[in-house]
């Protein structure tokens, strides 16, 4: 079966890198230079610095006296990545197999593109154009809009995204029979051969692909060396290179660099939201979701500030995101001011919804994940979750764990011999702590308490129960405790749960019965 | 048990007309006096409560959280109902938590052929004692503990969990763990409540608030008085055994207001109405 390969190319990504992270510029004329200076080449230009007369390889002075108005960004590696690896993330959402291009060079040096499989797409889309149209949607979603060419090979494919680039509409897709036709009119130069073999070409009068397959190849070997036959392949559609692969997984990150430092949460968080927004962006396109984030900050002077975000649940709800990281931040704030941010997140799958014939539909995963991550943002970290009783001998003890409402319930032994319909009946009168508990004067007659102060009860005891010592830890200095429990009902009514902490040497209320 | 004549019915003709969405449309000549006819045969037999019962009878049952506790769910006419906003009120030592336990345990762990699901506790006093929980049977993992402090994110955590469907009872524990800190505690608007209330019934969930005293006002649709009668030690040593605590029923929307039963928590015995 021939190979199905697809090119989604971006033509001017450098520009396109700028207006991910400052969409607020995309009406403003615009160019990207390729350093500092009046001296600096213009790399990409946008549409409308283009139609007031700036053009590609002009100086940055040029470009200011053809278009006053002009907005000059500095090309910024750090942002040209990102976007390469979000061309790629668009790739990657839609075949199984993807690879970014190398860098380009010459006149197709602000280009970017990558290859992807597209054989076997008939089952999810229905013609290969349905399925690039995808693809430019998906890119164009992701402030990347280029164009797509299918064919049998990754350098015809590329040369249909090319070839299309001029007027035709933003895709191209080539059938096997047509992709000798297609190319045989193609000028040469777009297969970017090496300088010395374009000049020999050129000094020879081959123009385009029918000229050179005219000629005998192994006389253009001789005569031209090894080059040639490579140039020959690719004129012919012949992919020598090998099969894509399945990338491995990649942890994803956004970064910026500043300007000027900020050395304030407002403007900061003013960024993260651009940050965590395209992050997000980029692991829905993998169909995961964030739990934790890796907040990297670059601090004037050299210093560095990295810290990694935990969230209860994952999600990919922007408003949660940003407010963990502005709480983190506000919480423990750098010590200098900032000049780079970078954000990443590995992602873990989203969770999907598999529903039970037998049991209640339950809440849904990505709901309770948003619900679970904002209200640890209320409560705090590590104060939301299913209580668990630990197997730990204090009688205080308690852990927090995942809340899983799904999972199956074995009730104790104890409650299975009960009445089915009322298996449940407690055995005590629930306890409520009291955290931390409260400090109580207590009078004692014959080693048992007789009158009660404190702030949840004061008075006369009624009734005593106890006492019923629990002791534990005596190896650890820290941690030992032994305790005497009572459970008295003091005249005003209340019936709670007094302790004397032997280590203290203090009496405590430490639970009401209620 | 409150008894007495059914309040007049107020709908007339046109009124009927315009609901259907035909202003043409005629009443049946003669259908009113036959209705009115029929409720004045049964008038004398049914209570308002009743009534109301047997119209949503007809609805289809709401599902309830039930206790478990037969003198309480009697008392409740079954229990809270899904979408309602309910209060549980008494001081230190009345069951408040005994109460909230075991609608917790009947929820998590199910019984009587009902399936266990999640519910959320938000904790404001920070007072769930995790041993005492599983010791009523409340199936802990699929208990969403929220330990927040008192004050607005407190309400916050209560709305974001009114909002996540497939939570059908949400607990809202206000009650302050001492009376120094009741009075420290600022009050809780009553729109707070209406938007509460609202919201619990959009997503149908159980909102039940446990206080102190009263505090949603009029939009809790079931208020559940608990005022502690004494508490029974035991044995030889002496052990706590039971509490006992007087429950009244201090508003519902079947009626029966101001209805009361002694109902006795702890002791692993059956519980059995002892006063109305």
């Amino acid at each position: 079966m021939t190979p199905r390969i697809a090119c989604l190319l971006v033509p001017d990504l450098p520009l396109r890198a700028e207006l991910r992270a400052h969409p607020e510029l995309s009406d403003t004329p615009l160019v990207v230079a390729s350093g500092i200076g009046a001296r600096a080449d213009v790399i990409a230009a946008s549409p409308s610095a283009q139609a007031n007369g700036v053009r590609i390889a002009h100086s940055v002075a040029q470009a200011r006296a053809a278009c006053p108005e002009v907005r000059v960004r500095i090309a910024s590696p750090v942002l040209d990545r990102a976007a390469r690896a979000t061309l790629l993330d668009v790739a990657l959402s839609l075949s199984p197999r993807a690879e970014s291009a190398p860098r380009t060079s010459g006149i197709f040096f602000a280009e970017a593109h990558v290859f992807l499989d597209a054989s076997g797409i008939g089952n999810c889309f229905p013609s290969e154009p349905a399925f690039a149209s995808a693809l430019l949607a998906r890119a164009e979603r992701q402030g990347l809009p280029g164009t797509v060419g299918i064919a049998s090979s990754r350098s015809t494919a590329l040369l249909a995204a090319r070839h299309r680039m001029s007027g035709g509409p933003p895709l191209h897709c080539l059938s096997p029979e047509a992709e000798s036709h297609f190319l045989a009119p193609l000028p040469l130069d777009l297969f970017d051969p090496d300088d010395r073999l374009a000049q020999a070409l050129t000094r020879l009068g081959i123009h385009t692909v029918r000229d050179l397959l005219r000629l005998p190849r192994r006389g253009l070997a001789h005569r031209l060396g090894p080059g040639a036959l490579a140039l020959i392949a690719r004129a012919q559609g012949v992919d020598d290179s090998p099969p894509l692969a399945q990338p491995p997984i990649r942890r994803l990150d956004e970064a910026m660099d500043l300007e000027a430092p900020i050395d304030r949460l407002e403007p900061l968080s003013f960024l993260l939201r651009g940050l965590i927004s395209r992050l997000c962006e980029r692991l829905a396109l993998r169909g995961m979701a964030c739990d934790t984030l890796d907040l990297h900050l670059g601090l004037e002077g050299g210093g560095q500030d990295t810290r990694r975000i935990g969230l209860a649940a994952p999600t990919l709800d922007l408003r949660i995101l940003l407010r963990v990281t502005t709480l983190a931040l506000a919480e423990h704030p750098p010590h200098a001011p900032i000049e780079h941010v970078s954000i990443a997140s590995e992602g873990v799958p989203a969770s999907s919804d598999q529903l039970d014939l037998f049991l209640p539909r339950g809440p849904d995963p990505a709901a309770l994940g948003r619900t679970l991550s904002e209200l640890e943002v209320l409560c705090g970290e590590g104060r939301v979750g299913a209580p668990q009783v630990l197997d730990h001998p204090h009688p205080r003890g308690f852990g927090v764990g995942s809340f899983a409402p799904r999972a199956t319930f074995k009730p104790e032994k104890s409650q299975q011999s009960g009445s089915p319909l009322h298996p449940l009946h407690p055995s005590l009168p629930a306890l409520r702590a009291l955290r931390p508990p409260l400090n109580a004067e207590v009078r004692v007659i014959g080693g048992k308490p007789s009158f009660v102060r404190s702030a949840a009860a004061r008075g006369d005891v009624v009734r005593v129960a106890g006492p019923w010592r629990t002791t534990g830890y005596w190896w650890s200095k820290n941690e030992r405790f032994a305790l005497d429990h009572f459970d008295i009902q003091i005249s005003d009514g209340s019936v709670v749960r007094l302790c004397y902490d032997w280590i203290k040497r203090a009496w405590q209320i430490d639970g009401l019965y209620d | 048990m409150p008894a007495g004549p059914l309040p007049a019915r107020s709908s007339s003709p046109k009124i009927l007309a315009a609901s259907t969405g035909s202003p043409g449309l005629r009443p049946v000549a003669g259908a009113r006096e036959r209705i009115n006819a029929l409720l004045g045969d049964l008038d004398g037999r049914l209570q308002p409560g009743h009534a109301l019962q047997s119209a949503r009878e007809h609805e289809g049952d709401p599902r309830r959280h039930a206790s478990g506790l037969d003198v309480v769910d009697a008392l409740l006419g079954g229990g809270f109902a899904r979408g309602d906003l309910g209060e549980i009120t008494g001081p230190a030592s009345s069951g408040r938590t005994s109460l909230f336990f075991a609608l917790l345990a009947t929820t998590t762990a199910g019984g009587g052929g009902n399936r266990g699901e999640g519910a959320a506790v938000v904790d404001t006093p920070d007072a769930f004692d995790p041993c005492s929980a599983q010791a009523a049977g409340v199936a802990l993992h699929r208990v969403l503990w929220a330990r927040v402090g008192p004050g607005r994110e407190a309400l916050r955590c209560t709305e974001r969990l009114l909002e996540t469907e497939g939570l059908p009872l949400v607990i809202l524990d206000i009650a302050p763990n001492s009376p120094s800190s009741a009075q420290s505690r600022p009050e809780i608007p009553a729109s707070t409540w209406t938007r509460l209330a609202r919201q619990a019934a959009t997503t149908r969930t159980a909102l039940i608030v446990i206080s102190h005293q009263r505090q949603v006002g009029t939009e809790a649709r079931i208020v559940l008085e608990l005022q502690p009668a004494r508490a029974r030690f035991g044995g030889t040593p002496p052990l706590l055994e039971e509490i006992e605590t007087r429950a009244v029923l201090v508003r519902h929307p079947n009626g029966g207001h101001g209805r009361s039963a002694l109902v006795r928590l702890g002791g692993g015995f059956p519980v059995k109405n002892t006063s109305d």
